[in-house]
């Protein structure tokens, strides 16, 4: 009876807290205030063991603070990858230093009128971890960005990982601080001048400006924030989140395929609501799932970023298997599973035998962008 | 046993061929296999010219582009384009179960002879399973793959699973040999003949049972019937035909949604998905299917029919008059009853031919089986329309269960060979020796062997001392309108192609036949070094061959007791009788590895590494095979090296070896030599190039010693 009794107490304070917290972001409270999930990992944990699914909308409301139309979202000034693994492996600039855009990108902006302050999104990939791009309706790829919390970035600098020389040098397996988050984010691409595409997308997705590298120089335009994951080191095997917009399978080539358990239906039908309620795009945003280990559940992903492997995707064993070594020539591990003569990608348990003799890099997959320092 | 003895499974459907057809080179010599490479001379004479600057641009236009030139006389020889009907196909094959047409079993009869129309089993679908492709939820296809893609002969069904039934009742089995083409009857339907539409093959593989999982809480008869039948044989016999195919189906036979009728109508869709502005589709096409399962004895070859088996003779005039047509092969075995014939089984899966694109069967009226001595014919068996007809053929796959009109002794039917007549007319005739082999499509890389087993059968079984010769043969036909023939290779010929390197050979003269079918050597006399290679008790025996030169060579079996070669063979008919192995020798590229290795070692350039990768390998793949763009555009640097992980196991000799139906190019065009190329390079991606020298190959061992 008192289990019993302090479970429900529990389960009501919990509920009490999400629509408290909910009510203090779409109100508008600090930043500091509603990044404390964010921030204070045993406050992350108590709230992950008593509803994962609350967990993720908690971050995910975080980082897509403030949630009313006003910039920057949280997430957008954290450090894109493209400014920790720089070209020929030099060292990325510390937190709090502002890597500048490409110079075609500042005079677009002077051009548009877009304020000094903006902050535009280097979307610097097009193809998903199987090999295989993921069209739009407008016949583009989508295209992806990824990001790291300050904490991650400190250790990234600590350990000298931001380029393949520092990991062909490390003599034991990495461990983030239990602080760090990773985010790796999905984009259809808006043309510049596009404002049919963009009359189309505004009204469902988070816009923003952004910018990709190309053979002649860069293109300039915006881009529709489609999908987001994000993955927390508040446990040793990480915690691994996904949220994607319910528009997107209207407007690219790929919709979710696996099904939505239902403490995130209900989770989503509690934030979604609350989102409508005050007119935040994020509304039109989903909780596809919450992974916390390798069987629970076995599969996970995001209709944009895994589209065509789906029902063959567990983020966290994929995960696992982030590791390198440097003899007899340094490489990374494989993400494929090629037994068997097909193509298949790890799901369940890691594949711990195949990994003896790597060096593991704690589940982060983006150190694989390293370059050499030549 | 084979599929003529019970129990047996009829099925019946469609096949979809998604088959690349640019490498074709059907009118226009594009690409030199030989050598794998664009044909760089022939292109930079077209106008305007494609050349090594500009050929990512032009080469795409002109493929896409229709040449009136190639317009033929009749209405089913309109004018195409280089690409042809299926630029962007990824060689997918598989029986269609879409919803909209269905490949399923119609049929059975058990181990007695009881027909079973109504069973667990009955509209139970059959599928060909390829590789698992990232567990996409619909399984990857089988490949269909030509050994020579200018050749009519050489094409191969490459699959990882067969799959019959339903969960329940189901069986389901682990390819041990991957499908080659036989019978091929260039002109089956007597009036459609659009491409390969009037043509039909034949199609044979068998699964051992250690590879079979059989399911039948159902509780299917016929099920049971092969479960019984199985455990006194050694597997599953599966044969098939596919004819009357059928082309721009888009949208009929399936939900693409470029819809193209004609070749011209393809024109725009090739260019829009070129500019990026439309997608890379498939255009495939769909054969008609006629097959049957039954049970396999190890003895018999795997792939390929060797019962008693008739070709045609003499081409036979339609009931309702017209040109006379040729029938096409009949697999027939003979069962006995007390020393006299009990029942003759034959397959018709490939003979009778259909009058039109409907499908329905000709009327060639009625035809007398019986057995042929000297002069004399006993007749055993009576065979009229209804037997044959459409819904007589979609029954029973073409599978005919005939009774005998009479008695007549083992002895003379099995020292006679069988004659199918209409009236005055040998329609068709027994080969009475059969040399066949399941190393029909052989591939040699540099410096490495094969052995072919070939199965020699008097009627059907193992001779008693047999024996054959194996000739080689050569094509050279430069697009696939010139494949007409292949020429004997003489002694001291400067190349070789294949040696024979553990057979003894000896050296017979080159002659052509006279008017009274006597051999007359040719004129300067030529020879050639053949290889005479004795059988065992099963009528089997094998030949060792080697690569020597790069090329498409033939090796050609012929009665063991001749004493002469032909100079030339014609392909229609001649070999599609099917007494041949096909062999390419792949090029041998030497020196391309060392290049590569001195082209990093100098810079530690990712650029430089690429561009060498890109235009020495990837390029011909990327202007031929174009269906990858849907996944990795070979031509894009970001996108291959970011599906590095993946590009690794598909061009591995290990995908080759297991004929994983996703090996990578599905074609096998990559020679050896490239393919250390390829790997070196993705180990520099899979460590983000490292700015170390990388060595070059370890030293080929010699393989002969």
């Amino acid at each position: 009876m008192e289990r019993i009794f302090a479970m429900t107490c529990r389960r009501t304070s919990a509920a009490v807290l999400v629509l408290l917290l909910t009510s203090l972001w779409l109100g508008g409270a600090s930043a500091a205030e509603n990044r404390s999930v964010l921030r204070d990992s045993t406050y992350a944990r108590s709230v992950l063991a008593n509803n994962p699914s609350s967990f993720a909308w908690f971050a995910f409301l975080a980082l897509c603070s403030p949630l009313d139309g006003s910039a920057p979202k949280l997430f957008e000034t954290w450090r894109p990858s493209s400014e920790v693994y720089l070209k020929n492996g030099n060292r990325p600039l510390p937190w709090g230093d502002t890597p500048s855009i490409p110079s075609q990108a500042q005079a677009y902006a002077m051009r548009e009128g877009i304020p000094s302050s903006t902050i535009w999104h280097n979307l610097d990939s097009y193809v998903q971890v199987d090999g295989l791009p993921l069209k739009d309706d407008f016949m583009r790829n989508v295209r992806y960005e990824l990001y790291m919390n300050e904490d991650a970035l400190s250790y990234v600098l600590e350990k000298q990982v931001y380029n393949a020389n520092g990991q062909a040098a490390l003599t034991a397996n990495l461990s983030f601080p239990e602080t760090a988050y990773e985010l790796k984010t999905s984009w259809i691409w808006i043309e510049s001048g596009d404002e049919k595409a963009y009359a189309e997308l505004s009204p469902h997705y988070f816009i923003a400006h952004a910018y990709y590298e190309t053979e002649t120089g860069y293109n300039i335009g915006r881009a529709a924030l489609t999908g987001m994951h994000i993955i927390s080191k508040i446990q040793p095997n990480w915690v691994w989140v996904t949220f994607e917009n319910d528009k997107n399978g209207d407007y690219t080539k790929a919709s979710y395929e696996l099904p939505i358990p239902p403490s995130a239906v209900q989770a989503n039908q509690t934030h979604q609501s609350a989102l409508k309620a005050q007119g935040s795009i994020f509304a039109n945003y989903r909780l596809n799932g919450v992974q916390l280990d390798f069987n629970s559940p076995k599969r996970l992903a995001n209709s944009q970023i895994e589209s065509a492997f789906q029902s063959d995707s567990s983020c966290i064993t994929c995960h696992s298997v982030a590791a390198s070594k440097a003899q007899p020539s340094f490489e990374w591990f494989s993400v494929v599973d090629a037994d068997g003569g097909g193509i298949q990608y790890y799901t369940g348990m890691p594949p711990d035998k195949k990994l003896e003799g790597w060096t593991r890099l704690d589940f982060v997959w983006s150190l694989r962008r390293a370059q050499w320092s030549r | 046993m084979s599929v003529l003895s019970r129990p047996r499974l009829y099925f019946t459907g469609f096949i979809e061929w998604d088959v690349n057809t640019c490498n074709n080179n059907k009118y226009w010599p594009q690409w030199i296999p030989e050598s794998g490479e664009l044909n760089w001379d022939y292109l930079g004479k077209l106008d305007p010219p494609v050349t090594r600057e500009n050929f990512r641009e032009q080469f795409p236009i002109w493929a896409s582009k229709v040449d009136p030139k190639t317009k033929g006389k009749g209405q089913q020889e309109p004018a195409e384009q280089p690409g042809l009907w299926n630029y962007f196909g990824g060689n997918g094959c598989n029986f269609v179960n879409n919803g909209k047409k269905a490949t399923r079993i119609i049929g059975g009869v058990l181990n007695d002879g009881t027909p079973i129309t109504a069973d667990p089993l009955i509209n139970a679908p059959v599928s060909l399973v390829g590789n698992p492709f990232g567990g996409h939820s619909a399984a990857s296809p089988g490949r269909l793959v030509d050994l020579s893609a200018m050749s009519t002969l050489t094409s191969q069904i490459y699959f990882d699973e067969l799959a019959i039934g339903s969960p329940g009742v189901k069986i389901e089995g682990k390819r041990e040999y991957r499908m080659h083409s036989r019978f091929i009857n260039i002109a089956r339907n007597l009036t459609y003949g659009l491409e390969a539409g009037g043509a039909a093959a034949t199609w044979q593989t068998c699964i051992p049972n250690a590879q079979l999982t059989v399911s039948n809480t159902g509780d299917s008869k016929l099920l049971a019937s092969f479960g019984e039948a199985m455990g006194h044989a050694d597997g599953l016999m599966i044969r098939f035909c596919t004819y009357l195919t059928l082309y721009f189906q888009n949208g009929i036979f399936n939900d693409i949604e470029i819809r193209p009728r004609s070749f011209e109508d393809l024109k725009e869709p090739y260019e829009a998905a070129f500019k990026g502005t439309g997608p890379y589709f498939s255009n495939p096409a769909y054969s008609y299917v006629a097959g049957v399962i039954g049970v396999w004895n190890r003895n018999e070859l795997a792939t390929a029919p060797n019962d008693r088996i008739l070709f045609s003779n003499t081409p036979v005039p339609p009931a309702v008059g017209g040109c006379p047509t040729p029938l096409g092969p009949v697999s027939a075995r003979v069962e006995y009853d007390s020393g006299s014939v009990g029942r003759i089984v034959l397959d018709l899966g490939t003979t009778f031919p259909e009058s039109n694109e409907s499908g329905e069967k000709a009327d060639l009226g009625s035809f007398e089986i019986g057995v042929s001595a000297g002069s004399s014919f006993t007749r055993l068996a009576s065979l009229d329309f209804s037997q044959y007809n459409t819904a007589a053929y979609e029954k029973t796959s073409g599978i005919v269960e005939l009774s005998p009109k009479a008695p007549v002794s083992k002895s003379v039917i099995e020292s006679g060979s069988l004659e199918i007549r209409s009236g005055s007319i040998v329609a068709s005739k027994e080969w009475v020796t059969a040399s066949q082999t399941d190393q029909r499509a052989v591939y040699l890389d540099e410096g490495e062997r094969a052995t072919v087993s070939v199965g020699v059968r008097v009627r059907g079984e193992p001779p008693i001392d047999g024996k054959v010769l194996v000739v080689r043969y050569l094509q050279t036909a430069a697009t696939a309108a010139d494949e007409k023939k292949v020429n004997v290779i003489e002694s001291g010929a400067p190349e070789r192609y294949v040696m024979f390197p553990e057979n003894s050979t000896i050296r017979l003269p080159v002659c052509t036949l006279n008017s009274q079918g006597e051999p007359v050597p040719i004129s300067p006399a030529a020879f050639a070094d053949v290889v005479a290679a004795d059988c065992n008790a099963n009528g089997n025996c094998s030949v060792t061959v080697e690569a020597a030169n790069p090329g498409f060579p033939y090796l050609v079996f012929l009665p063991g007791e001749q004493l002469y070669v032909p100079p030339v063979i014609s392909c229609f008919p001649g070999l599609l009788n099917g007494n041949f192995a096909a062999v390419r020798v792949m090029p041998f590229d030497e020196g391309i590895q060392q290049m590569f290795v001195e082209e990093w070692n100098k810079s530690y350039d990712p650029e430089a590494a690429w561009n060498f990768v890109y235009g020495r390998i990837l390029y011909l793949y990327d202007m031929l095979y174009p269906v990858m763009s849907r996944y990795m555009p070979l031509g894009d640097r970001a996108s291959v090296e970011a599906a590095v992980d993946q590009f690794i196991p598909l061009i591995s000799q290990d995908y080759v070896t297991t004929e994983s139906t996703l090996m990578m190019p599905i074609t096998r065009d990559l020679s050896s030599a490239k393919r250390w190329v390829l790997e070196a390079w993705c180990k520099l991606v899979k460590g983000n190039y490292p700015p170390v020298p990388i060595s070059g190959p370890a030293p080929r061992e010699s393989s002969i010693s």
